[in-house]
């Protein structure tokens, strides 16, 4: 939860872009398919093959064909747990740009979380990367913004519309900026 | 001097366990815990979505889609047992 101060509002949230969830289920959806794919396609083979090797070790009480369901169910309830804890991951971790701070929030699994804020006028560089083509095409890339009397800079891979992000996070700057006087205002 | 038990380290009493019968109860009991840690683990994953995800409607279809999608795979895992117990 993010509380926001008297005046506060928020103008923007950017996540990471869909292409980088969609990768991540990648794994996922080819762990899920491959014991399917080796019953169809290889079943036969493998039972001829394994058969006579667990006979000595297992004997099955029941129908062989509900002990497999029931264990590839199981396999896919597991992993549709770490699909739901990557999209957890993806979802929540999010840049609030509001009139006043620009906020990094980052969840590191669960119950752990890093929120980082910084007011507009603490700027002093943004950064945007867009890494090829498919980046240039879908729109996405990593935007690093770097503050004064920081040594690090706020970094966000992934994000989608990144330049729509700088465009934001600059004007806004360049407005606290006018507000306090002083100027350079970012390009 | 190798004698006849080192010969035939688990000719006695290993063999007697073989072959290990899968009953029908432990693999109600699996499911049992299965379907506990699941529970566990979506009052997690509700938590940390409602609570986190900022200005967010797709918090609401994403408990659904979780509710939706775990109840049809223990479905098929109480197919499966019931038909291994039958």
């Amino acid at each position: 939860m993010i509380s926001l101060e008297p005046n506060e509002e928020i103008l923007l949230v950017a996540r990471k872009h869909w292409i980088i969830f969609l990768g991540e289920m990648l794994f996922i959806v080819l762990a899920a398919l491959a014991p399917l794919f080796l019953y169809i396609f290889l079943g036969d083979r493998i039972g001829a093959l394994l058969g006579p090797v667990l006979a000595p070790l297992i004997s099955f009480d029941g129908d062989i064909r509900g002990f497999l369901l029931f264990f590839y169910a199981l396999w896919l309830v597991a992993l549709w747990h770490v699909l739901a804890y990557i999209w957890t991951d993806f979802y929540l971790d999010v840049w609030v740009v509001t009139n006043q701070r620009l906020i990094d929030v980052e969840q590191l699994g669960f119950f752990n979380r890093r929120i980082s804020g910084f007011r507009h006028d603490t700027i002093q560089d943004v950064t945007v990367e867009v890494p090829g083509i498919l980046a240039t095409l879908l729109k996405y890339g990593t935007i690093s913004v770097r503050t004064a009397g920081k040594d690090t800079a706020f970094s966000f891979p992934g994000v989608s519309h990144p330049y729509k992000l700088k465009e934001l996070i600059v004007s806004e700057h360049n407005r606290a900026k006018d507000k306090g006087t002083s100027a350079t205002p970012l390009l | 001097m190798i004698s006849g038990y080192m010969q035939q380290p688990f000719s006695l009493p290993f063999s007697a366990l073989f072959p290990l019968a899968i009953h029908p109860v432990a693999l109600w009991v699996i499911f049992g815990v299965a379907l506990l840690g699941a529970l566990i683990m979506t009052a997690v994953f509700f938590y940390h979505w409602r609570k986190y995800a900022v200005g967010s409607a797709l918090v609401l279809s994403a408990d659904a889609v979780h509710l939706v999608v775990l109840g049809i795979l223990f479905s098929m895992a109480f197919i499966g047992v019931a038909e291994y117990s039958l």
